[in-house]
């Protein structure tokens, strides 16, 4: 340390014990001045602005009627600030005026705009990297259960998927892709950060407390949150109380979710006419001379029995007796004499519309706020509940949140932020995007069988040759208290001190908690084809604590009026730790919903339980500095350790600079019309990623697990010994993944309306974090090949952002209204993994294999497979290809026939195999867009908010079930133009036995256009005269009604195009893009309320 | 002050990096080191590890336990002839193309099997390494302890050789394993056995462990692979010689869990129920999918069909002895097309009672779960045929008990996987007698063999009566042609262990793989119409495209380690 320093640190205490005195010697000379604050538009009093005698921290705030009566010590400046968010900040020279009235102009440009970049705050002007906000106005226009969903389309280069569901998961990812691993960001709300890999950790935030949002983009922002912030980083700031009255505002929306899209399925006559010509094109076996089947008997043409269980039973068969009727499945007799007696429904059954119903939705938030100088508040308490539009699925979220802020002696604040979340839920059964779940369930069922039987119990593919789908209604009925509860506490207390002038110290004890509960019981499905052995209940729950200590120490100086010093210190502690235990039982004497406990089951119980901890210590600081706020700069360095790295690479350092350049304030551009505001910045920053890999990555430990490693040695056949295996193969040496960002963005503002950003990227991945797996001659870990966690690899991310906006009036200002519009685009590329030319992850499994792959030189996540080039139409097409590689006796491809899909001979060999696979897709779009328009007209406001994505594929695997000879059920109506030998020019290959293994493979057949265009919401509403309002103690009331998604425009055959991750965890980002069923949209008509007392 | 406020802030920044260091020490939680089994307990549990790989699973993250199990019922049975894939066309369509002989290396099936049996092999040796280690182990302990360990880790690489052909083998010494493919690995496999024969007590206290018996069967057998019919005899003479062994009074004792591990078990899989897994894994879950569908026992999925070919072997001329040379040329009844509640009767002709204990037919008591329905209990008739696997099958007596209580998975029981029986090592051996001239000797083995089948149980009808029309008789006449005797041992051995994984790997170590499964094809195709074209290659289809990714993952230096077998 430099001896002038030392010098400066000692004297503080000194200083700052002059400055009191020095404030405090002054107070009783002083003058008075009082007025009122009015809005310039309508005149409406502005309560809460705050009123600043400008260099001093005196000031006050307007009370309810906009007044407010402020000191002016004597020797202080002569100037008062009027500032309030949302309203150009106003400064008027006092002189000799006792009263001063303001009018304030709401802040269109929002250049001064104070925007939370970390751990401090920067005026939008002086901001140097490339930090997205959105407004609270916009964030909540779009009912949504989180507010990450409400983000999506709203702020370039941040794109948002969701799987729909109530209470689901969300995909939050900024600025593309920069890793294989955890792409997630890192949320930070009032000091106090988390991750969430599926975005459901989200839910449990009530979204209409938030004051701010902020999404660092760049390294050169997000850096200071190092280690974590590889991905981007979102700051939320929630309402604080401002001096004043209280002020009570009450917001209530609720309406219906109804279902968007049905799928054209075969009829009953049709599904059986398809059977018949699948056994005819098949070849019937020798001496056989018709087709059979045990639904629709031997003859030339199929006949619709009257039963399906007994299968393929008529009218007047004795075993269709109602005495023959029982539910007894383990019965020696049951299927021989005794059924569960099904008649077929002849008329078909329409399963998506069985499950597919109207679902309310609903939301309630109240909000009270208010304070004096010493003491502010904020309370708000909140419920949500969407049910869902598939059948006894659905979410409910209750919250309270305090936030309270204490004046100690002028000179230090102390507070705290809480929010108590309650959230429970019920998921489809099976979980989204899985073909065991009801969405599947309603291709895979076939329509003969109808939702019940005759004793009025569910009816099920129990009867031959139905199939194995699930009922997909008693899915849904039986599994309709199946809820995962879940609380969370999460918030913070801090302290705050100005040691000296310009110097603040802060410390902040932040905490998030987990408790979740679930509890599953399953019924036993005994009219299914595959029925369960019996009913079962698992029961889980899990407790995660982690805790933030964050010290901070704020210098903030303007020297000789034109250099202004920003900077911070500070240090971080966050540890984590996690618990979980669950146990199941079966063979429950009753499915009673009061008998659903563990205790009462008479199986043997089975359990699992388990835990893991982190931590992580950091040492930050930033600088900013700006000269004239003309010529920007800031650097940042964070230097984090993690118990997740072994001793040798623990820490690292991640170091950002950027520079801005604010060109409008030069000379050659003052004054001018057209270009009101230009400002050029660049920037650079290294953070990091230490998530995705477990918390030990750098252990070799062995492990014992009960399916795995246990044997009956002994050959009791009811008990196994204890085994142990390697569990985990660890790497000592590994370190952290480091992304490197170059940022150069532009801010614009021409002819004062019309606001542009652009930013573009370059990031860059390097020491990628690949869970390298071994040869098998490694042996294996517990459950899955040895993977060694290395660094190896890199990947890169280019983009632009582009956000434009446009304010305008007309009808003499009576008619106002705003546009804005953003695209983004980005291009992914694998650069390296395990330093393998032409290596590749596979993911995306199936049922064909692996749908996709990470390729190096590829984007993440492409399709991988055959390209489908048509069909052979004629056995001369088949002996040509055939001789393709010189040999006529040699197939092209395997099963090769006429009325086969042909795939294309890549290599050219000739013959088509494993060497013919290619990327036949890609996931990414070329780009996604927001547009939204604002207008209001007198008391009348509109909103369109239209969103959209383009040019990117989507691997439809729907049509594996639904278009070719697999599991026998429910089938496309595609299928009825298949190929024969009397239609070789039809569009669906041969339709026989084979078709499920020869045409089914992974192709291009699968792979549609994913583009859309979704009107994601529509609101018109409508303010209340504040005149007649005033009368009745209202200060505001504005109705509105609402559409969301009331069009989608796409040409996806499937039943909704928003396909993004098809799961959402960690890794989820090797399957992007790949439709197993998921869970659709819905479209919401919703009626709201929002008034303020 | 100045000094207060300097030593503060040394103070506080030592205090940081004083905790930083504790605080940032976090050790697994729930789990051991190495070091901490290197004792006879630990090394025992690392053992058992290495045994509970026998059942060819090891986790879902390494592939399905059906595509990795232990009884080869795919790689075996489906692919030698025995059984068709079966089920729906849709359902694991990666087995169809095994079944055609058109396996491309990136299948699933051959990654599973590969990654199961190279599991296997680690934990063999990391047991070894730790009973090296052990300080609590006596000398004739640990003699034991390394003989299991070599044993298991032989049987192994053996089932991998049979498989790959060209595979690498790795001993507990391996640190590097990115070994190559390019030497017989059999002197390795030879050397464990060897071993293991040395140091194997006859009998064990626990029952699934390996035995001297044990050890000198599958050397037996190694040596048989190679053509050392002398070695081999040896081997199996010792096991005969022994007496620990004898063929179980029924046939169908070797596979019902209740009478398991009974003097004709040499070495199984053991497996358990109701032990504490949820799911049942520890049962015999390679076999989870081959039950009938929609009814019969276990719930699901239909696959194993056993083919008509098989069927067509079980008959038997009027003196009770297979028709070696016509057995296909008529076909044995079945109810393809018909309709459970339409009227069939089965078969009439004469039938080696071995059939009803191996397949399950139309009209024939399914063990205790009544008369077979047919179409009723099969999935996809017009695709997978008439037929349903029966060995792996649990009684509804044992339902619950023997079978899984829970889950998806009641199929999965206690029924163990015999990889040898006794009736195998009388086989083999009969084999090695013909190949040394020792003909009568081998006609002795064999009638050994139908004696219990005609002597055995047969299937009943509830009323007592024989289900169908069984007859099975002994070799009365000499056998005085090689050629003859040949053909007789292979026709028992096909019968005798029909639907247990062992055809197609018999098909080939006799070389004449080619000629039998092409007339198969041609013969099945018509039946099944998706074997129609398909085609086994000499030359190429002896042996398995090794894994594609494993190609990929031996990569050093740019160059993979592991060669493809030749054609792929």
């Amino acid at each position: 340390m430099k001896n002038k320093d030392r010098l400066w640190v000692g004297y503080i205490p000194i200083l700052s014990f002059l400055f009191v005195l020095f404030i405090s010697s002054f107070t009783y000379a002083q003058k008075r001045v009082s007025g009122k604050v009015t809005d310039s538009e309508g005149g409406s009093a502005l309560p809460g602005v705050t009123v600043l005698v400008k260099g001093t921290s005196s000031g006050t705030a307007t009370d309810a009627q906009g007044n407010y009566s402020i000191a002016i010590p004597a020797g202080s400046s002569d100037i008062l600030v009027f500032s309030f968010v949302g309203y150009v900040t106003q400064e008027i020279a006092v002189g000799n005026q006792s009263t001063i009235n303001v009018s304030l102009v709401a802040d269109v440009t929002a250049l001064q705009e104070v925007i939370v970049t970390g751990y401090s705050t920067q005026q939008k002007k002086e901001i140097t990297g490339a930090i997205a906000t959105v407004s609270t106005k916009e964030l909540l226009a779009v009912p949504a259960p989180n507010f990450a969903q409400q983000l999506q389309g709203r702020a370039a280069g941040v794109t948002i998927g969701n799987d729909n569901s109530p209470g689901g998961s969300t995909m939050v990812r900024i600025r593309g892709f920069g890793t294989i691993n955890d792409n997630s960001p890192l949320y930070v709300i009032d000091g106090v950060p988390f991750k969430s890999d599926n975005g459901q950790g989200l839910n449990s935030i009530n979204q209409n407390d938030i004051e701010s949002i902020s999404i660092l983009k760049d390294a050169s922002v997000a850096s200071i949150y190092g280690a974590r912030a590889g991905n981007g980083v979102i700051i939320i700031t929630t309402k604080k109380g401002k001096s004043g009255a209280p002020k009570v505002s009450f917001d209530a929306y609720t309406g219906v979710q109804t279902p968007r899209k049905y799928i054209d399925l075969m009829n009953v006559q049709q599904l059986a006419e398809l059977e018949w010509l699948r056994q005819r094109n098949t070849g019937l076996p020798a001496g056989q001379t018709n087709p059979s089947s045990a639904q629709y008997g031997s003859g030339p043409n199929p006949v619709i029995p009257d039963y399906i269980f007994p299968a393929g039973a008529k009218e007047g068969d004795p075993r269709v007796n109602p005495a023959n009727y029982s539910a007894d499945i383990d019965d020696p007799e049951f299927g021989r004499t005794k059924f569960l007696i099904t008649r077929a429904n002849k008329q078909g059954t329409d399963w998506w519309r069985e499950i597919a119903k109207p679902a309310i939705w609903q939301n309630y938030n109240l909000t009270a706020s208010g304070g004096t100088d010493k003491a502010r508040y904020m309370f708000s308490g909140n419920y949500l509940e969407q049910n869902g539009i598939i059948i006894h699925t659905g979410f409910r979220r209750y919250t309270v949140r305090a936030n309270t802020e204490f004046s100690v002696a002028n000179r230090a604040r102390i507070g705290q932020n809480l929010q108590i979340g309650y959230t429970e839920r019920v998921e489809m059964p099976a979980g989204n995007q899985s073909e065991g779940n009801p969405v599947s369930g309603v291709y895979r069922a076939q329509p003969i069988v109808p939702v019940y039987d005759i004793a009025g119990n569910f009816a099920g593919h129990k009867g031959t040759n139905l199939g194995n789908a699930q009922n997909p209604v008693a899915q849904l009925v039986r599994n309709k208290d199946n809820k995962y509860r879940n609380m969370r506490i999460f918030g913070n207390v801090f302290a705050e001190v100005d040691i000296a002038k310009n110097l603040v110290a802060k410390t902040s004890f932040g905490l998030d908690y987990n408790i979740g509960h679930g509890s599953f019981y399953s019924i036993r499905n005994i009219e299914a084809a595959e029925p369960s052995a019996s009913n079962r209940l698992d029961v889980n729950t899990y407790w995660n604590s982690n805790w933030t200590w964050t010290n901070t120490l704020t210098y903030n100086r303007t020297f000789n009026e034109v250099h202004k010093l920003n900077a911070y210190v500070g240090t971080e502690a966050i540890r984590n730790t996690f618990r979980d235990f669950g146990t199941g039982r079966n063979n429950f004497f009753t499915d009673d919903l009061n008998f659903r406990f563990i205790n009462a089951g008479a199986g043997l119980p089975n359990s699992f339980g388990g835990g893991g901890e982190w931590a992580l210590f950091s040492i930050f600081g930033r600088a900013e500095y700006g000269f004239k706020e003309k010529y920007l700069f800031s650097a940042t360095v964070r230097r984090d350790g993690s118990s997740r790295f072994g001793q040798a690479n623990r820490y690292g350092v991640f170091p950002a600079f950027s520079a801005g350049w604010v060109l409008s304030d030069e000379d050659f551009l003052k004054n001018n019309d057209i270009i009101n505001f230009a400002k050029i910045r660049a920037g650079w920053g290294q953070s990091g990623n230490h998530d995705g890999f477990g918390d030990y990555p750098s252990y070799s430990t062995l492990g014992s697990s009960i399916n795995e490693t246990f044997y009956d040695i002994r050959g009791t056949s009811n008990s196994a010994v204890l085994g142990f295996a390697p569990q985990s193969t660890g790497n000592p040496n590994i370190k952290w993944e480091a992304t490197a960002t170059t940022n150069v963005g532009l801010d614009v503002t021409l002819l004062k309306n019309l606001e542009l950003n652009i930013d573009a990227y370059n990031r860059k991945t390097t020491d990628l974090l690949y869970n390298i797996q071994q040869p098998a001659t490694a042996g294996n870990n517990i459950g899955a090949p040895v993977s060694i966690v290395t660094n190896i690899g890199s990947m890169q991310t280019r983009g632009l952002d582009f956000a434009l906006t446009y304010n305008g009036d007309a009808m003499n200002g009576d008619l106002k209204y705003s546009v804005n519009a953003n695209i983004s685009l980005y291009r992914n590329k694998l650069l390296n993994i395990s330093g393998i030319d032409n290596d590749f992850i596979a993911d995306g499994g199936s049922r064909i294999g692996n749908l996709t792959r990470s390729i190096v030189g590829q984007p993440l996540s492409m399709f991988w497979g055959y390209f489908q080039d048509g069909i052979f139409r004629s056995q001369a097409e088949v002996e040509a290809a055939n001789a393709l590689d010189g040999n006529p006796n040699t197939p092209y491809q395997d099963a090769i026939r006429p009325g086969r899909f042909r795939f294309r001979d890549i290599n050219g060999d000739g013959v088509v195999n494993a060497d013919d696979n290619t990327v036949i897709g890609n996931p990414h779009p070329k780009f996604t867009y927001g547009f939204n328009l604002n207008a209001s007209y007198k008391g009348f406001d509109l909103t369109v908010f239209l969103q959209g994505v383009q040019g990117n594929d989507i691997f439809n695997f729907f049509k594996y079930q639904t278009d070719f000879n697999v599991f026998q059920g429910n089938r496309s109506t595609r299928l009825l133009d298949t190929w024969t030998e009397q239609n070789p020019n039809a569009s669906m290959p041969r339709w026989d036995s084979d078709n499920g293994s020869a045409d089914a493979v992974p192709s291009s057949y699968y792979v549609e256009k994913g583009s859309y265009l979704r009107a994601r919401n529509i609101q018109i509403g409508y303010n209340l005269p504040s005149t007649a309002l005033g009368k009745v103690g209202i200060e505001r009331l504005r109705v509105y009604l609402q559409a969301q998604n009331l069009f989608t425009i796409t040409k996806y055959s499937g039943l909704d195009p928003e396909i993004t991750l098809a799961n959402f965890g960690t890794g989820g980002d090797r399957t992007i893009g790949v439709d197993y069923g998921a869970y659709p949209a819905p479209k919401t008509f919703l009626l709201g309320l929002s008034i303020g007392f | 002050m100045k000094k207060i406020v300097i030593l503060t802030f040394i103070l506080i920044v030592a205090l940081v990096y004083a905790c930083g260091e504790k605080f940032l020490t976090k050790e697994p939680l729930g789990v051991v080191s190495e070091p901490a089994l290197q004792s006879a307990k630990g090394a025992d549990a690392l053992l058992i590890a290495a045994y509970s790989s026998l059942d060819g699973y090891s986790g879902w993250g390494n592939g399905g336990p059906w595509q990795g199990s232990a009884t080869n019922w795919v790689f075996g049975s489906i692919a030698g002839g025995d059984a068709y894939k079966g089920s729906d066309p849709g359902d694991q369509p990666a087995i169809t193309p095994i079944e055609r002989m058109a396996g491309l290396p990136n299948n699933e099936y051959f990654e599973t099997r590969w990654r199961v049996l190279y599991d296997g092999i680690s934990r063999s040796n990391f047991a070894l390494r730790a009973i090296k280690a052990a300080p609590d182990l006596n000398e004739t302990n640990k003699k034991i302890r390394t003989a299991e360990g070599r044993f298991l880790r032989a049987h192994y690489h053996f089932e991998l050789k049979k498989m790959w052909n060209m595979v690498p083998y790795v001993d507990e010494n391996a640190t590097d394993f990115k070994i190559p493919n390019d030497k017989d690995i059999y002197p390795q496999i030879e050397a464990d056995l060897k071993f293991a024969v040395d140091n194997l007590p006859l009998r064990q206290s626990d029952v699934g462990r390996a035995t001297k018996g044990a050890a000198q069967a599958l050397l037996g057998k190694v040596f048989l692979f190679q053509k050392k019919f002398n070695e081999a005899k040896q081997q199996f003479d010792a096991v005969v010689a022994s007496g620990v062994y004898s063929l179980a009074a029924c046939y169908h004792d070797n596979f019902n869990p209740a009478t398991k591990n009974g003097p004709e078990s040499v070495f199984a899989v053991q497996s358990s129920v109701n032990d504490g897994s949820a799911d049942n894994l520890n049962g015999n879950y390679g076999e989870i999918l081959n039950y009938p569908y929609t009814g019969g026992p276990g719930g699901c999925c239909g696959f194993h069909q056993p083919s008509q070919n098989l069927v067509n072997a079980f008959q038997v001329d009027a003196n009770g002895l297979p028709l070696l040379d016509t057995y296909n040329n008529t076909d044995v009844k079945n109810d393809q097309g018909v309709a459970t509640n339409s009227p069939f009767t089965p078969h009439t002709g004469p039938l080696d009672p071995r059939l009803d204990w191996t397949v399950g037919r139309r009209g024939i008591p399914y063990l205790d779960w009544g008369p077979h329905p047919g179409q009723a209990w099969i999935r996809d008739q017009a695709f997978g045929g008439p037929y349903a696997p029966k060995k792996n099958v649990f009684y509804r007596s044992q339902q619950g008990t023997l079978s899984g209580a829970s889950g998806w998975a009641q199929g999965a029981n206690a029924n163990n996987y015999n990889i040898i029986r006794y009736a195998d090592v009388l086989l083999m051996l009969a084999e090695a007698e013909v190949e040394l001239g020792n003909l009568e000797r081998a006609r002795a083995l064999v009638n050994q063999v139908r004696n219990r089948a005609k002597s055995g149980c047969i299937v009943r009808n509830p009323d007592n009566t024989p289900a169908a029309n069984y007859r099975v008789e002994p070799y009365n006449t000499p056998w005085t042609s090689k050629e003859f005797a040949t053909k007789a041992v292979r026709f028992e051995r096909r019968i005798e262990l029909g639907m247990e994984g062992h055809r197609f790997f018999d098909l080939v170590r006799w070389g004449i793989a080619e000629q039998e499964l092409n007339a198969y094809y041609a013969k099945e195709g018509t039946l099944r119409s998706y074997l129609q074209g398909a085609r086994f290659t000499r030359g190429k289809n002896e042996y398995y495209p090794i894994p594609q990714q494993q190609i990929v993952l031996s990569t050093a230096g740019g160059q993979p380690t592991l060669k493809q077998n030749p054609g792929y």
